[in-house]
C-alpha cells in the first residue's frame, strides 16, 4: 500500500494498492464512527473509494485545485487515466475521465506532474523497441485534433477501447528516450519543463523540454537510478538509490555522488522533507524504522565535508513500515502506513532547546518556532521566590528602616516574615531604650535572642540565673479570692517577657492597650488568652463577650455569620466565669473533656491553663500559639530548670525546621545565623536574611554565609537590572557595617596639578571616603572656586559660567531642601546639595552644574557648549533605553579632559 | 545577522555585559568563534580552531575569572579559552575528556565555589566546571595549579549525556547539578558543600523519550526538561526532597512567536 498526502488539502489524503481511497484527517473523538485513527489526536474518515481502475501501477495527485482531487493513475498497459475522487466538483475544462494512451502498450512506471506548468504529465514508461518511454502529456491538448492529426492510430486505439468516448488522446506533447526504461522520474521545481529521470539501471539524465534539439541536458552513469529526487530547498541537489545505496547529487558536478549512504536493508522508498532543509527520509524493506538523515555541508578549510545527523523514527515499535509521505506543508510531519493498512500520523519532533531568563520566563526554540512562555501569568511562578524576591525588591522591602515593622506589609501573607519584622521592630526599640538609658537593662542590648536573656548573657558576670517564687493572686474573682498562682521572676525572664511583647507586668495600661489593639485587629482569642495568662479573669471574660457581640460596622453582615463565629466566644466566656480551683467539680471534669472539641489553640490553651494538673506542658504544646506567647508563659511559670529546658529544645527545633519565628530565641547572633542559614536552605529567601541581618552587629555580618547571602542577592538584583535596589541595599547594607565599605572608586582632580580637589580629603587622608569630594554646600556660601592644591581657578559650568566650586545659583527648592536634610551630610555635618555637584559627558568633557545640566537635557539632546558637536544625551545608555533611541551605544572613558579631568577606575569588577 | 561558520551551529552563549557585548559560538565546522558587537555592527573577536571535530557545546565561566570560555567537542576534547585581557587568548586543552564525544559544558558559580572545600588552602574561588559526554559520564573538573583536573566522575546514566547544568546557587552551601540522557532520564546530583562531600543521585524522572535539555532558573529553583516527547516540563523541589513536576507546559497557553 502506498500512500500520498494532497498537494491542495491539507487535511486529506490517499491510500492506494488495487483501488483508491480518499481520507479526511480529522480531531480524535472518542464517540464518532472513524475509520482509522491517526495519532492521539488525529483520526482519519474514508471519504470515497475508486476500485474502477484496472491495472493500476501508479498515482500523481493533480497539483490544481480545481477539479478537486483529481488523479492521474498509470496503469499496467501504459494508459494514463484522470480521475476524480470527488463527484460533481466543478471541472470546467473537463479533465476528469480523459485517457492518455500510448502507442505502444507497456507498464507505465511513475507518473509525474510539472509544479511549474500544471498541464504537463510525464509517464515513465518500460521498454518498448520503437517506442518513447517518457512521455509528455498534455492534459488540456482536445482530443479531437489529436485524433485527426494522427490517423494511423485511430485504429490502434478504437481496437483497442471498446469504449470510444471523446475523452482520449493518443498524441503526446513530447516524447523522449527511444528504446530506453525510465524507473523514476521527477520535475526540477525551478527550471520549467526540466525533467529529471532515472533510466536503463545505469543512467541519471537531465531532459530540457525547451531544448528540444538536444537528447539530453546532462547525464551521468550509475546504477542507483531509482527514486529520483530534487531537493526542494537546492535544485542543483538531487538523492537517488539502488538496492541499500542512497547517492546524493549535484547536478553542477554529476560525474560521481557528493555522498554516499549506505543502508543495511534495501530501500523501498526515499523522500526529501518538502519543509526543512536537507532532510531526507528514507525506508528499508522489511524495516521498522523510518531513518531520517540531516544533510548539511561544511567547509573545513578549502575541502567540502558533508555533515550528516542521523534520526530514526519508529512509528509503529518493531512492525514495518511499507510507504510514507510527508505533509507539503506541515512542518516535519510524516504519514505512513504499514503492509497491512494501518496508517500512523507522526511528528518528527525537533530537538527543543530551551533557556530561563532571569525574569522567570522560558524561552525554546521547536523547529522554526520561537516560543516564549510567559512565566509571570503561572501560578507555580508567582509562587516561586524568585519572583516573589523581586516584587519586594521593586516595593522597598527590607529599606524601612524607621518602622521597622513596616517592612512585614511588604511581604504578602508570609507570616513568619511578618513576626520576624515585628519581632525586630520590638528588638530595635528596646536597644533604643537601652542606649539612651530609658531602659537600662538594656543598655548592652545586641539584638540577642531570649535565650541569650535567659541564660544571663547581657547581666555582669555573677548574676545568678535564679529566679524567686511569687504568689500572684487571680485578678477579678469575687467568689473566690484565695485562688492564687506561681509565678516566678527575675531580671532575665522580666527582659525576656520584654523581648516576648509582654513588657506590662507593672503597668496595666500598657497591658490594656496590648490587649485593644489585639482585639481591635480582631484577634479576640489570643487578647483573651494572654488576659488569662496574666491571670486577669474578667478581663478575659469581658474581651471574648465583646468579640462575639457584633460591631457598628459589620450591622449589615448576615446573621449566621455572626452566629457561627462569634457567638461561640460568648459560651467559652461563659464556661471561663465558672472557674473554680476545686479539683473534683463537675465543671473541670467537663472543661477538660470539652477542651479537646475547640477549634482555636488559644481557647484551648486558656481551658487547659485553668483545668489540667500538668497545665503548662498541655499549653505549650499547643502550635497553633504565637511564639512570643509561648515562651512569655515559660518565663512566667515555669521553675528555671523546666524554662530552660523548654527554651532550649524550642531553639533547637526552630533552628532545624528553620522557623524564622526561632528568631525571637536567637536573636540576631551567630545561632540565629544557623536557623536563618536553615530558612535560606529550605526557601533560598536570601533577599529577608540580608535585610534581617543588616541589623545585626558588624562582627555578625561579617560572617562567610552572612557575605554570601548579600553577593547572592547582589548578583540577583544585577541580573533584574534593579541599579536603584541594589545602590540602595548596598547604601542600607554598609550603614551596619561601616568597616567594609568599599573605598572610594572616583576622585574628582585638577586638571594642573592632577591632586584631588576634594578640601576635606586633604587634611584627613582617605580615611573618610564617601563623598567629599563636594562642591560647597550653599548654606556654608565660602567660594572655593579653585583648586586647593595649586590655585588656579576650578573648570567653569558650561550654562551658568560660574566656576565650579559655587552654588548653582539656582538655590535648592523647597522640596529639595527637605530632601538635603536625609541626604548623608559631609565631614561638617552640613549636608550636600547634588543640584551643585559636578558633572560632566565622558565623551566630551563639557559639564557643569548638575541641577543645570539635568535642566539642559530635559530639552536637548547636543551639549550645551558652543561648537561641540557631540551629542552627549543619546550616548547615555540609560536614557537611551528610556526614550528608544538608536543611535549607537558608545564606550564611556574617563581621561584627561580640558575641562573636567577624572581619574580613576570605574568600579572594580 | 552574523555569518562565519560552515556548519550548523550547536550553541551560542552571551557573555556577562561587563565585558561588553561578547557572543560565543560553536559549531559543527570544529570552530569556536566570538563574536563582539561595536557600533551595531558584530566583529569576529577571535576564532578557536583546535578541535578535530564538531564542538557541541560552550559555557561562560562565571565573570568574577575574567572572559573565560569552555568548549566541549565530538573528538572528546574540553578547551577552556581565556582572554589574558590585553586582546590575547590562550587556551588549555583536556584531552580525552570524555571518550567518543562531549555533548555539554557548564560552569558552577563563583559565588557557591567559595563554600567549597578548597583544598589549595588559598581562600580564593575554585574554578568548577561539569561536562557531560558519550560515554554516558558526568565528570567535575576543578581547577588545580593552573591545569583543570579531573574531581568526580559520576556514574549514573546508561546513554550519552545530552546536557548538564549546574545550578546557581544563591546562599546555599550545597550544589546541585541536573544532567539529562538519551536513556530518557534527569538525574539530580547533589552534594552538601562540606569537605570531601561525595554526590549523591536523585532520579527526577524517567521520561518517554530522550531528553535533550535541562535549565535552572534564576534562583536555581525550578528545573525546566525539554524531551523528545516534544514537550517541556517544569520542576521542583519539595521540602521533603521529593521532585514535582509542576507544569506541563501547554502549547496552547504560551505565546509563539515566528522567527
Amino acid at each position: 500500500m502506498e500512500i500520498l498526502w494532497s498537494p491542495n488539502h491539507e487535511d486529506k489524503f490517499l491510500t492506494f494498492s488495487s483501488e483508491l481511497s480518499l481520507y479526511k484527517v480529522e480531531p480524535w473523538k472518542e464517540d464518532t464512527q472513524q475509520t482509522q485513527r491517526l495519532s492521539p489526536n488525529t483520526a482519519a474518515t474514508l471519504l470515497a473509494v475508486n476500485s474502477d481502475q484496472q491495472y493500476l501501477k501508479c498515482v500523481a495527485w493533480y497539483p490544481q485545485s480545481e477539479p478537486d482531487h483529481l488523479i492521474a493513475v498509470g496503469q499496467a498497459n501504459g494508459r494514463v487515466v484522470l480521475t476524480s475522487l470527488c463527484q460533481g466538483s466543478k471541472d470546467p475544462r473537463e479533465l476528469t475521465g480523459k485517457e492518455f494512451i500510448p502507442r505502444h502498450a507497456r507498464q507505465c512506471n511513475m507518473l509525474a506532474w510539472d509544479p511549474c506548468h500544471t498541464n504537463l504529465l510525464a509517464a515513465g514508461m518500460e521498454k518498448y523497441r520503437a517506442d518513447h518511454c517518457i512521455l509528455v502529456w498534455d492534459v488540456l491538448a482536445t482530443p479531437f485534433v489529436d485524433l485527426m492529426a494522427t490517423p494511423e492510430r485511430r485504429g490502434h486505439i478504437l481496437g483497442n477501447s471498446a469504449d470510444t468516448s471523446s475523452g482520449m488522446v493518443s498524441k503526446p506533447m513530447h516524447e523522449l528516450g527511444l528504446s530506453e526504461t525510465v524507473l523514476s522520474l521527477s520535475w526540477f521545481k525551478h527550471d520549467p519543463k526540466t525533467l529529471l529521470a532515472g533510466m536503463n539501471n545505469k543512467h541519471i539524465r537531465i531532459f530540457d523540454l525547451r531544448d528540444t534539439g538536444r537528447a539530453h541536458m546532462n547525464t551521468t552513469l550509475t546504477k542507483a537510478v531509482y527514486g529520483v529526487a530534487v531537493d526542494p530547498y537546492n535544485c542543483f541537489r538531487i538523492a537517488s538509490y539502488v538496492d541499500t545505496q542512497v547517492a546524493i547529487w549535484d547536478t553542477r558536478n554529476f560525474d560521481k555522488p557528493v555522498l554516499s549512504l549506505t543502508e543495511n536493508r534495501s530501500i523501498t522508498r526515499m523522500s526529501w522533507s518538502p519543509t526543512r532543509m536537507g532532510l531526507l527520509a528514507t525506508i528499508s524493506k522489511d524495516s521498522s524504522v523510518v531513518k531520517l538523515y540531516d544533510i548539511q555541508h561544511v567547509t573545513i578549510g578549502d575541502e567540502v565535508e558533508p555533515a550528516i545527523v542521523e534520526r530514526l523514527v519508529q512509528p509503529y515499535g518493531q512492525h514495518a513500515v511499507a510507504s510514507f509521505a510527508w505533509h507539503p506543508t506541515h512542518e516535519n510531519r510524516l504519514l505512513s502506513a504499514t503492509p497491512s493498512g494501518t496508517i500512523k500520523d507522526t511528528v518528527v519532533f525537533e530537538r527543543i532547546t530551551l533557556n530561563w531568563s532571569p525574569y522567570s520566563n522560558i524561552v525554546w526554540a521547536c523547529g522554526r518556532k520561537l516560543l516564549q512562555y510567559d512565566e509571570e501569568s503561572e501560578e507555580h511562578v508567582r509562587d516561586d521566590i524568585s519572583t516573589k524576591m523581586k516584587q519586594r525588591a521593586l516595593s522597598g522591602y527590607g529599606l524601612k528602616v524607621e518602622q521597622v515593622w513596616e517592612n512585614g506589609l511588604l511581604c504578602g501573607d508570609d507570616a513568619g516574615l511578618k513576626n520576624v519584622w515585628s519581632w525586630l521592630d520590638l528588638a530595635k526599640s528596646l536597644k533604643e531604650e537601652g542606649k539612651q538609658r530609658i531602659n537600662s537593662r538594656f543598655a548592652n542590648y545586641k539584638l540577642q535572642g531570649v535565650l541569650a536573656i535567659l541564660k544571663g548573657e547581657l547581666m555582669p558576670s555573677g548574676f545568678s540565673t535564679k529566679s524567686d517564687v511569687h504568689i500572684v493572686p487571680w485578678v477579678g474573682m469575687e467568689r473566690q479570692q484565695s485562688i492564687q498562682q506561681q509565678v516566678y521572676r527575675n531580671e532575665c525572664r522580666e527582659m525576656a517577657l520584654m523581648l516576648c511583647g509582654w513588657g506590662f507586668e507593672k503597668d496595666n495600661s500598657t497591658f490594656n492597650d496590648f490587649l485593644d489593639r489585639l482585639q481591635s485587629d480582631g484577634f479576640y482569642e489570643r487578647a483573651a488568652a494572654i488576659a488569662l495568662f496574666n491571670l486577669k479573669i474578667r478581663k478575659a471574660i469581658e474581651i471574648l463577650h465583646k468579640g462575639s457581640t457584633p460591631k457598628d460596622g459589620k450591622a449589615g453582615e448576615t446573621a449566621s455569620n455572626l452566629l457561627g463565629g462569634d457567638i461561640n466566644l460568648n459560651v467559652v466566656a461563659m464556661a471561663l466565669s465558672g472557674f473554680t480551683e476545686e479539683k473534683k467539680t463537675l465543671w473541670r471534669e467537663m472543661c477538660s473533656e470539652l477542651r479537646t472539641q475547640l477549634s482555636s489553640s488559644y481557647l484551648r490553651a486558656m481551658f487547659a491553663f485553668l483545668t489540667c494538673d500538668d497545665a503548662y506542658e498541655e499549653v505549650l504544646s499547643e502550635t497553633g500559639i504565637a511564639i512570643q506567647d509561648r515562651v512569655a508563659i515559660a518565663a512566667m511559670y515555669l521553675s528555671d530548670a523546666k524554662m530552660m529546658d523548654y527554651v532550649e529544645k524550642l531553639t533547637v527545633q526552630m533552628a532545624d525546621d528553620g522557623n524564622l519565628d526561632g528568631i525571637l530565641l536567637t536573636g540576631l547572633t551567630r545561632e540565629g545565623l544557623e536557623l536563618l542559614q536553615r530558612y535560606v536552605d529550605l526557601t533560598s529567601d536570601v533577599q529577608s536574611t540580608c535585610f534581617i541581618m543588616a541589623h545585626a552587629t558588624p562582627d555578625v555580618m561579617k560572617d562567610v554565609s552572612v557575605k554570601q547571602w548579600a553577593e547572592s542577592y547582589r548578583d540577583l538584583l544585577d541580573v533584574w537590572r534593579l541599579w536603584h535596589q541594589r545602590a540602595l541595599f548596598d547604601v542600607h547594607w554598609f550603614q551596619g557595617d561601616a568597616g567594609s565599605r568599599p573605598p572610594q572608586q572616583v576622585t574628582v582632580c585638577c586638571n594642573f596639578c592632577s591632586k584631588s580637589i576634594s578640601t576635606t580629603g586633604q587634611g584627613r587622608g582617605p580615611r573618610r571616603p564617601y563623598l567629599h569630594y563636594t562642591a560647597r554646600t550653599p548654606a556654608t556660601k565660602s567660594k572655593v572656586t579653585c583648586c586647593p592644591g595649586c590655585r588656579k581657578p576650578l573648570p567653569r559650568c558650561a550654562l551658568c559660567l560660574m566656576n565650579m566650586g559655587t552654588a548653582s545659583g539656582m538655590g535648592p527648592t523647597k522640596t529639595e531642601k527637605i530632601r538635603l536634610q536625609v541626604m548623608p551630610s559631609g565631614k561638617d555635618g552640613k549636608p550636600i546639595a547634588i543640584s551643585s555637584w559636578f558633572t560632566w559627558c565622558q565623551t566630551c568633557r563639557h559639564g557643569g552644574h548638575a541641577n543645570h545640566i539635568t535642566e539642559w537635557f530635559r530639552e536637548h539632546a547636543d551639549c550645551p557648549v558652543t561648537g561641540c558637536n557631540c551629542r552627549c544625551m543619546t550616548l547615555d545608555t540609560v536614557s537611551k533605553a528610556s526614550t528608544g533611541s538608536s543611535s549607537t551605544s558608545q564606550h564611556r572613558t574617563a581621561g584627561h579632559s580640558d575641562d573636567v579631568a577624572s581619574r580613576g577606575a570605574a568600579p572594580a569588577p | 545577522m552574523v555569518k562565519g561558520h560552515d556548519g550548523p551551529v550547536w550553541q551560542v552563549a552571551w557573555a556577562h555585559p561587563m565585558c561588553g557585548n561578547l557572543l560565543a559560538s560553536c559549531s559543527y565546522d570544529r570552530k569556536v568563534l566570538i563574536w563582539k558587537e561595536s557600533g551595531g555592527q558584530w566583529n569576529k573577536l577571535y576564532e578557536y580552531a583546535n578541535h578535530d571535530s564538531s564542538v557541541n557545546s560552550i559555557s561562560w565561566a562565571p565573570h568574577d575569572y575574567g572572559l573565560m570560555l569552555a568548549c566541549g567537542s565530538s573528538d572528546g576534547a574540553v578547551s577552556i579559552i581565556s582572554s589574558s585581557g590585553d586582546g590575547n587568548w590562550e587556551s588549555k586543552k583536556i584531552t580525552n575528556a570524555h571518550t567518543i564525544g562531549c555533548n555539554s559544558v557548564s560552569w558552577a558559580s563563583a559565588v557557591l565555589s567559595n563554600s567549597m572545600p578548597d583544598q589549595s588552602g588559598t581562600g580564593k574561588a575554585v574554578k568548577r566546571f561539569v561536562t557531560g559526554g558519550c560515554d554516558s559520564l558526568v565528570k567535575i573538573w576543578r581547577e588545580d595549579d593552573g591545569q583543570f583536573v579531573e574531581e568526580q566522575k559520576l556514574e549514573g546514566h546508561s546513554d550519552w549525556v545530552r546536557d548538564v547544568a549546574w545550578a546557581p546557587s544563591i546562599g546555599l552551601p550545597h550544589q546541585i547539578i541536573a544532567s539529562c540522557s538519551q536513556d530518557r532520564r534527569v538525574i539530580i546530583w547533589r552534594n552538601d558543600g562540606t569537605a570531601g562531600a561525595t554526590w549523591t543521585s536523585t532520579v527526577l524522572h524517567t521520561f518517554d523519550d530522550v531528553v535533550w535539555h535541562v535549565s535552572w532558573s534564576v534562583t536555581g529553583n525550578i528545573l525546566a526538561v525539554s524531551g523528545g516527547d516534544n514537550k517541556v516540563s517544569l520542576w521542583k523541589e519539595t521540602l521533603e526532597g521529593q521532585w514535582v513536576c509542576i507544569s506541563d507546559v501547554k502549547k496552547g497557553k504560551s505565546a509563539v512567536l515566528s522567527s
